[in-house]
């Protein structure tokens, strides 16, 4: 399966210590899927320092490469879990904590967090997620309303500031189901939805006001220093999107027309699961809302009362969940996928399958995993296909992903090789 | 009931014209019409009287021994709201019904069995100034958007009495002159607000530089009240709170639209007439709660007799559906004529809402919003055929029948397909 050159071969045997990892792969005789242009049917991709170095159907092999016999092996771009809680302190329930009288309280507000600051997995479940395929994850800070912005962390090894990619990339909101370490306002959905309103609109105030104010403060009353405002104003001048919780149709409707408001920022919902009824699913393509998929498709509870039967609408949103994402297809709203409470990659990727199941491409499927999510977040210049100079992040299947129980031969993580165990 | 299914049946059931002929035509504005027709075309009514005739190409429904009636107008109703009461703060005029409709809420389609039409959509009670309402019609199986009624002015919650004062300390006031001074405060600070903009426009206009002043969604509402744009809709109960009300609102310089509950307003009335308020009330609903006590059947039609707009409303996904059998009550306590009678869940309450150029009562030019009633609408053993939104059936009776069917074995096939349930003959239909 692989050949050493007779160079490294003897490197290796006069080094008395464990020696480094290749710096340096070439796998060759490989089906090769860059996702952004068409497929190579046999060729050659090589990896340098952490880079795709080159890629193509007759690239030459650099003599200081370690070769890799990808004869009947598909190379893929790494996936990207779009929405992943792996490393993120899980939000606290207890009610109580400081009484927060209105919005200007700033209750449960905190966009000022990155979740690459406070990212904590162990080296175990790392493994875990890249063995399943997965390269990186954009990792969401989960306390409050505004719990932060998310981060996308390469699933390599090392310390958590070697493992980030970009630190910041969108916007998290939380509509929280219970007050969450504040008490007061918003206390229900009417308060929250409108917090989340008020606060874009403090920001365009804030925004304004210091754009006059520097220009030349003589004469003018300093404008309130506002922690909360500044991740905010960054996240509007900066384009990059808020990711805004919407998962039943109702919950769509009401994410667009937030989404429609002047002060709004750009929205990418998650959720996502009833956007296989038509008019969810128009409405996401009509505002050009992008979204992201949960794939822990909704289910019976573990021990439902056996006296209570479910509603027709539960009924049929259990069953026709997974057909969501290819009706977003369908119209064009690109998408991205996340599993709300998963465990593992298999989970997320039985998800998947799932949506494949129910008339999703394979194709649109890859895209969803790698491609999509980088170019939501704004780092495709770096992940989710496969070119020269880009990050390299790779997986290597001999069967079809989207078969059940298929697993990766091999991963690259940044340049570096994981085999299946 | 499958909202998507309904919406693209109901779709199909839109022609360009249709006409109901041979019907009785319950005008509530003009009287009652034996053995007329009535002319739907492009959603609205485009013709009534004796003579009318259908276009070529119109559905035409016999109405031989049936009434039309106008869509009925609840001017209080909580339906199809996910969340209800902001009760965190004192003055919750940040939020918006319209942020939480639910168009999924079965309650829309049991309304439009009931005749309703278009309801207001109000917050709870739970704080003196409550959050900003907004008016539907039960287009049932359309999204949140497409429930909202366009060109309606939009209104605020206002509450006295015990129910804002027993929130939590220091949020809420403990008394009933605390809930007053709550109001009378956030209205000095809208008043600031609207100063502090105006101030603002004015330097920007004289072109000096100026630090734009927040956009504050708990004052801009209340702003609006002062100007007229949002229609104030007060729960209350006393007399004197009412009393109480009527000159704060004079002394800062808004009017009340409606006072809603009102359950005293007989004593008051001359009061409430003087400032112009409306009056949406129960017909005969009280004793559950100590200020509520006082209140007699004949309310509705002393304050009609007072010369107060008088609506009778449901706040009750219950009630809402024989809002008719409410209003025929008002018959036997205190004398109001049929057509009275019937305009206090027509064309009452819309006109309290400001939307009356457009439905309440049936004229021609106005939104063909409006129910066939196998009886007269006024009795107990009258029940809705169809129900017509904007010139759609969103309700019909045999058509339901059918659908149960349909629901019910297609719930079967999924319980069975997701749980393994077997079929059992006794299950009630589907919902």
């Amino acid at each position: 399966m692989r050949r050493l050159s007779f160079f490294l071969l003897l490197a290796a045997a006069l080094s008395a210590q464990q020696p480094d990892p290749p710096r340096v792969y070439a796998i060759e005789k490989a089906r090769i899927v860059p996702v952004d242009a068409p497929t190579i049917d046999v060729g050659v991709i090589v990896l340098r320092d952490g880079l795709i170095e080159a890629m193509g159907p007759s690239v030459a092999i650099p003599a200081d490469a370690w070769t890799i016999d990808g004869f009947g092996m598909t190379v893929y771009p790494g996936f990207i879990n779009a929405r992943s809680t792996l490393g993120s302190p899980p939000p606290r329930q207890a009610s109580g904590g400081p009484l927060s009288k209105g919005p200007e309280d700033r209750p449960a507000t905190t966009p000022w967090l990155r979740a690459a600051d406070v990212f904590e997995a162990s080296a175990e479940n790392i493994d875990k997620w890249r063995a399943g395929g997965f390269t990186s994850l954009v990792v969401t800070p989960q306390q409050g309303i505004f719990p932060g912005r998310l981060s996308v962390l390469n699933l390599g090894e090392g310390k958590r500031e070697a493992l980030v990619v970009e630190p910041e990339v969108a916007l998290a909101i939380r509509i929280p189901e219970a007050n969450e370490a504040y008490s007061g306002y918003p206390g229900a959905l009417l308060g929250r939805v409108a917090y989340v309103r008020q606060i874009f609109l403090d920001a365009r105030t804030q925004q304004q006001a210091l754009r006059v104010y520097r220009e030349d403060p003589a004469g003018l009353e300093r404008p309130p220093y506002d922690r909360a405002l500044e991740p905010l104003i960054e996240l509007l001048e900066a384009g990059k999107p808020a990711l805004y919780p919407a998962n039943t149709a109702i919950e769509i409707g009401r994410a667009a027309r937030l989404a429609a408001e002047e002060a709004s920022p750009k929205m990418i919902v998650y959720g996502a699961q009833q956007a296989y009824e038509e008019a969810a699913a128009e409405t996401l393509a009509q505002r050009k809302i992008a979204a992201l998929v949960d794939v822990s498709w909704p289910k019976a509870a573990n021990d439902p009362d056996p006296e209570a039967e479910p509603s027709l609408r539960t009924l049929e949103f259990r069953k026709r969940a997974p057909e969501s994402p290819a009706a977003l297809a369908r119209v064009g709203v690109p998408f991205a996928f996340y599993a709300e409470g998963a465990n593992s990659p298999d989970d997320l990727l039985d998800g998947v399958r799932k949506a494949v199941e129910a008339g999703l491409s394979a194709q649109d499927a890859l895209t969803a995993l790698t491609l999509t999510p980088a170019r939501l977040y704004g780092v495709d210049d770096r992940l989710g296909s496969l070119a020269a100079g880009k990050i390299a992040n790779l997986v290597v299947y001999k069967d079809d992903p989207f078969e059940k129980k298929a697993k990766p031969e091999m991963v690259f993580v940044d340049g570096r090789r994981y085999d299946a165990e | 009931m499958r909202p998507l299914v309904l919406a693209l049946l109901t779709a199909a059931l839109a022609p360009a014209a249709t006409l109901i002929q041979n019907a009785t035509l319950v005008t509530v504005s003009h009287g009652t019409l034996e053995k007329a027709s009535l002319l739907i075309e492009g959603g609205k009514i485009a013709a009534l009287g004796p003579d009318v005739t259908a276009p070529a190409g119109a559905t035409v429904i016999d109405a031989s021994d049936h009434y039309v009636l106008p869509g009925i107008v609840d001017c209080h109703s909580h339906l199809a709201a996910d969340s209800i009461n902001e009760s965190s703060v004192a003055v919750s005029s940040m939020v918006s019904m319209e942020d939480v409709l639910n168009p999924e809420d079965i309650s829309i389609y049991r309304a439009l069995a009931g005749g309703v039409t278009t309801a207001n959509i109000l917050h709870g009670s739970a704080n003196p100034i409550g959050g900003r309402c907004t008016v539907i019609k039960m287009r049932w199986g359309r999204d949140a958007e497409r429930l909202l009624f366009q060109g309606a002015k939009p209104g605020i919650k206002f509450a006295l009495g015990e129910n804002p004062k027993r929130g939590s300390k220091p949020v809420h006031p403990g008394s009933r002159q605390g809930v007053n001074d709550v109001i009378r405060e956030a209205f000095l600070r809208a008043k600031a607000y609207q100063a502090a903009w105006k101030d603002y426009d004015a330097a920007r206009q004289a072109g000096r530089r100026a630090l734009p002043p927040r956009r504050d969604l708990q004052l801009e509402a209340l702003a609006e009240v002062l100007e007229g744009k949002r229609l104030v809709h007060a729960h209350c109960y006393r007399a004197d709170e009412i009393l109480a009300l009527i000159r704060l609102a004079d002394e800062i310089g808004f009017k009340i639209r409606t006072l809603q509950h009102v359950l005293e307003g007989y004593k008051v009335a001359d009061e409430i007439a003087a400032h112009g308020a409306g009056a949406s009330t129960f017909s005969d609903w009280w004793g559950y709660k100590v200020e509520a006590y006082d209140a007699i059947p004949y309310n509705a039609a002393l304050m009609t007799r007072r010369g107060i707009l008088v609506s009778i409303n449901s706040d009750s996904d219950e009630e809402i559906r024989h809002l008719n059998q409410e209003a025929a009550k008002t018959i036997k306590w205190g004398g109001l004529s049929e057509d009275e009678a019937l305009a206090l869940v027509t064309l009452n309450p819309a006109k309290q809402l400001m939307i009356d150029d457009r439905v309440g009562s049936l004229d021609v030019g106005k939104d063909a919003d409006l129910a066939i009633w196998d009886g007269p609408p006024l009795s107990v053993y009258s029940k809705v055929l169809t129900t017509f939104v904007d010139g759609e059936i969103f309700f019909d009776r045999e058509l339901d029948r059918q659908r149960r069917i349909e629901l019910t074995l297609e719930k079967q096939k999924l319980l069975e397909e997701l749980e393994g349930k077997k079929p059992s003959a006794e299950k009630e239909p589907a919902r």
